[in-house]
């Protein structure tokens, strides 16, 4: 006959056997959400080369036709192209920097990730600011460095103006080509941050 | 009206959760009969844990708590549901048992065991539940909030009901 001591290993096997299932769960969520971070990080690595690859290109193009046609233009085109490669091999070798941290930390991946998504998040709210930003420094420099007329304030506004209309122009391109690159991965590994701390919080 | 953790409690709330989640399922196994109730309960559970964490002091152990709190949530859901009418005993067929290598005498033990439980009332229930989990009867009466004597009678009527059973399903 059963009694109720008898029956205590039983629903002690049983407990024991169920808690291993759910770990089971919460670690196979957790493999999997791992998997996707890495999946994404892997996309925005691709990105990064692309867009490498890209300005490389363009600056090869810029600086053969400024060569071939237009000399007075070399000096202004390496100056700006040697500003905007320098800037872009900061911000690259930053994001590869932050990257690497989250590849190697899988330990206390949620962590990782947070700095990473916050640190994105700055960063793409940045380039979309630079590029308003840019083409108004990038006109009035241009202007100051090449032209042989003094700065007044009518070529200062008019410079402003300029600036800003093609920053208002070249904005939804570089949202558009940023959101391409990088915007999507971003959303995905907020998105895993986000199941991250919530499977951690369910336990 | 209870305050939620300060944010620099969180992690030791989750770590807490992390830990001791066992409990919360058990409980939730004991008192509900499906899973959709069980995640609901859970919840529930969760959400009661966590209102009460910036008042734990640390005067009894955690899991003494968490049993206390656990316990007391499940029993007023079910009490609340007993009146509608909504919640339904639990029932033997509807354990998991999959994920165990098939053991049939296992299995018979556990259908016996949660059948048991299942024609308990809800305050019987979670002292069995302690009893079986290896707690004396200071522990369950420290969590349950019965007297030390009162456990002692409760679960001698626990097992004459349990060997009442065993006789009936032997028959």
């Amino acid at each position: 006959m059963m009694e109720l001591d008898d029956l205590k290993n039983t629903w002690q096997q049983f407990s024991k056997t169920q808690l291993e299932q759910h770990r089971l769960d919460a670690e196979q969520i957790k493999q999997s959400l791992e998997n996707r971070t890495f999946s994404a990080i892997g996309k925005i690595r691709r990105a990064l080369s692309i867009d490498m690859a890209l300005l490389a290109f363009f600056t090869l193009l810029a600086l053969l036709y400024a060569l071939f046609y237009n000399r007075q233009l070399l000096r202004l085109l390496l100056l700006a192209f040697g500003f905007i490669w320098a800037f872009t091999l900061f911000v690259n070798v930053g994001i590869h920097l932050l990257l690497n941290r989250v590849v190697n930390a899988r330990a206390d991946l949620r962590s990782s990730l947070l700095v990473l998504v916050s640190r994105l998040g700055i960063g793409l709210k940045t380039a979309y600011a630079l590029s308003v930003i840019m083409p108004v420094v990038g006109v009035f420099f241009g202007y100051v460095w090449t032209s042989s007329h003094s700065l007044t304030w009518k070529i200062a506004l008019l410079l402003l103006a300029i600036g800003l209309g093609m920053g208002i122009i070249f904005y939804p391109i570089m949202r558009w080509y940023t959101q391409k690159m990088l915007g999507n991965h971003y959303a995905e590994l907020k998105q895993c941050l986000q199941e991250l701390e919530e499977e951690e919080a369910t336990g | 009206m209870t305050t939620p953790p300060a944010p620099d409690k969180d992690k030791e709330f989750i770590d807490l959760i992390t830990t001791h989640q066992g409990i919360i399922h058990k409980v939730c196994s004991v008192y509900c009969s499906n899973e959709s109730d069980r995640e609901d309960l859970f919840q529930d559970i969760l959400l009661q844990v966590w209102k009460s964490f910036p008042s734990f002091k640390g005067d009894s152990k955690v899991s003494t708590w968490l049993y206390r709190v656990a316990l007391n949530t499940a029993i007023s859901l079910y009490r609340q549901q007993s009146r509608k009418g909504g919640r339904q005993a639990l029932s033997a067929n509807e354990l998991q048992l999959a994920d165990k290598p098939h053991d049939t005498e296992f299995e018979e033990r556990l259908k016996f065991l949660y059948s048991a439980i299942d024609e308990l009332n809800k305050v019987e229930k979670a002292i069995v539940m302690l009893y079986l989990e290896d707690y004396d009867y200071k522990q369950i009466s420290e969590i349950v909030g019965i007297t030390e004597t009162n456990v002692g009678v409760k679960l001698h009527r626990i097992k004459d009901k349990l060997r009442k059973m065993a006789k009936t399903q032997q028959a």
